[in-house]
């Protein structure tokens, strides 16, 4: 997509639903300077390649770790053949989510991923049919099985083509049909050891192929309820990091907070946050690369000035350094704009469209949370065990930052109401 | 009955939204009166002309919109339209679940979808499908006063049970929106 060159273009290109991918992650990208994203990145180029590390990554909803982790990927594309996973683009029920599915889906995608027809004619050599043969043996014998009606690849085909059809098959058979879905779960638990050896055995056939050890990119799992992710990543914690490939799990935040956490960790390479854009540091003082972090977000995107700079500040202070809020804020301002037949977006616009989501979050909230809200814009403790402070963080009243140690703060567009109220100084 | 100057304004909002997104994007439009809804609807038909609208009230034996993107025309599987949705509020935790975990195949859609929700049915899909509710290209308000008593005897609890009678069609019947409100002529039962 291109930058905008009018208020139409600005109403397409601040897009909040996707993230960003292919050309705009070159041209719209903005690098947040994140502590956390750097060592994550130089935690996976160091590690030997068979030395698998398998890592945490959670930040709060909206902060932006899809476009980071599609980043990650764009960045260690020469390091490491990189398989992405979304539970919910293969439309799995995510509310009956179990490990195994979890494995079961990331075997999938790399069989489907290390048998494309572009992947496979790019390749040096061709991977050992025979490896491919196993797994469809593996596919048709203990996957589907005797019980499960699917339909056979074409006998003619290659068995990398077989393969990639059986992928197919399960994805759809998986997501469309709930007794086939029980069936394969209960002969998979049975068999974890026997997929997590096929997982290994393609990784390793990659690997040799490729000359690249095998990254899974995990993502959706931070959209799991919190009780649902807890007996995930807890209960199964050995066996999400059995195989031998390196992988990045995305975790709800909540669980980051859980006491349960340490255990959880304890099966991990490592656990990465990512924290929310500053716009101030925990003194006050603005601060000044975080202003124009988020500005880059807005100028990146635009090829003219379509903005007035005081409209753009507004927007700034009032996304609190989230991102996707930033988008949704500019792009109201950008068809509020248009609606009114105007060129640019003013401050009118900025403000108008600002009053909108303090509207929608000052909805959500509850007489006694502006208590809560007003303590910690006084003492900007993050209170991981307090249940009412972690409530307001997950509804985005709180908002989470970090220089040295992570502070919260209340979400800027909830602050007129804190000093309507006397609860925070004017 | 009239939209207010802020309502006209917001409805203008939306449908320079829905006019000028190229890929997926999902909105919520507030309302609580029937009348007022009505009255809305009616004007955005007219001005996203020629986009075509389709439409989805969930129900007890409709509650999964993704199937229902799904039995959408080829057609309009390729073109761009405006969905709307009705009674969200009425829905089961099972719809939240839906909204919130497949919003990735809601956005792999070229479609616009637009949730007609009450002011209790904003909050709930803010705290049930959170995910979901954090995508929104934003909230359209067309909320009244409700000290009016004419407004009272157009809630939308009474309309609830006017609805019902049209629900199944509309539910079932996969056709452009505009196309069956001119055969309805106004009949809407709302």
């Amino acid at each position: 997509m291109a930058k905008a060159k009018n208020l139409t273009d600005m109403v397409r290109v601040f897009d909040p639903v996707q993230p960003l991918s292919g050309t705009e992650l070159t041209e719209f990208y903005v690098d947040r300077q994140s502590e956390s994203l750097a060592q994550m990145e130089t935690r996976l180029r160091v590690a030997r390649k068979d030395e698998p590390i398998k890592l945490l990554f959670t930040g709060q909803r909206g902060c932006g770790k899809s476009t980071e982790l599609a980043k990650l990927a764009h960045n260690l594309r020469r390091h490491y053949f990189i398989v992405p996973f979304s539970v919910q683009r293969q439309r799995w029920p995510m509310v009956e989510l179990t490990y195994s599915d979890l494995i079961l889906g990331m075997a999938s995608a790399l069989f489907r991923h290390a048998t494309e027809q572009q992947i496979i004619t790019h390749a040096p050599a061709q991977i050992l049919d025979e490896a491919f043969d196993d797994i469809r043996l593996f596919f048709e014998n203990t996957i589907f099985g005797p019980e499960i009606s699917y339909r056979q690849p074409n006998r003619k085909f290659e068995n990398s083509v077989k393969v990639n059809a059986l992928a197919v098959e399960l994805q759809t058979k998986f997501s469309a049909e709930g007794v086939t879905r029980d069936g394969i779960r209960k002969r998979l638990e049975q068999r974890m050891g026997e997929l997590i050896g096929k997982i290994d055995m393609m990784a390793e056939q990659v690997r040799v192929k490729y000359k690249r050890p095998v990254l899974f990119l995990v993502e959706d799992t931070d959209k799991l309820d919190l009780e649902r992710a807890r007996a995930i990543f807890l209960g199964y914690g050995a066996t999400l990091t059995a195989m031998h490939a390196s992988v990045i799990y995305t975790i709800p935040v909540g669980l980051r907070y859980s006491t349960d956490f340490n255990a959880i960790q304890s099966h991990f390479s490592d656990s990465f946050f990512l924290p929310n854009i500053r716009l101030k540091h925990k003194d006050g003082m603005r601060d000044h690369d975080g202003y124009e972090q988020l500005a880059n977000a807005i100028t990146n995107r635009l090829a003219l000035p379509l903005i007035d700079p005081v409209a753009q500040t507004a927007l700034l202070e009032a996304s609190g350094g989230l991102m996707r809020v930033l988008i949704r804020l500019t792009q109201r301002a950008a068809v509020r704009a248009l609606a009114q037949d105007r060129e640019r977006v003013t401050l009118a616009d900025a403000q108008a469209s600002i009053e909108k989501d303090r509207g929608d979050l000052t909805a959500m909230l509850a007489p006694v949370d502006y208590a809560t809200l007003a303590a910690r814009h006084l003492d900007k403790r993050l209170m991981s065990g307090d249940a009412a402070t972690q409530q307001l963080l997950h509804a985005l009243a709180l908002l989470e930052y970090r220089n040295g140690d992570s502070w919260c703060d209340v979400n800027p567009l909830l602050l007129p109401s804190l000093q309507e109220l006397g609860l925070a100084a004017a | 009955m009239r939209l207010t100057l802020n309502a006209r304004q917001d409805l203008k909002e939306l449908s320079v939204l829905l006019r000028h997104t190229e890929r997926a994007c999902w909105a919520f439009a507030v309302y609580n009166t029937s009348a007022i809804r009505d009255v809305a609807l009616k004007s955005l038909q007219r001005l996203l002309k020629p986009i075509p609208i389709f439409d989805f009230t969930f129900s007890s034996n409709q509650r999964n919109p993704l199937a229902y993107l799904d039995t959408l025309p080829p057609k309009a599987g390729e073109r761009r339209a405006v969905i709307i949705f009705f009674d969200v509020e009425r829905a089961d935790d099972k719809v939240f679940g839906i909204l919130e975990t497949q919003r990735e195949t809601f956005a792999d859609h070229p479609h616009s979808l637009v949730f007609w929700t009450t002011p209790v049915g904003r909050v709930q899909l803010a705290r049930k499908a959170p995910n979901f509710w954090a995508q929104r290209s934003g909230t359209f308000d067309f909320t009244v006063k409700q000290e009016d008593e004419a407004i009272k005897n157009t809630s939308p609890k009474i309309q609830t049970l006017k609805v019902s009678g049209t629900k199944r069609a509309r539910s079932h019947k996969v056709k452009p929106m505009r196309q069956k409100e001119k055969r309805k002529k106004g009949k809407r039962g709302t």
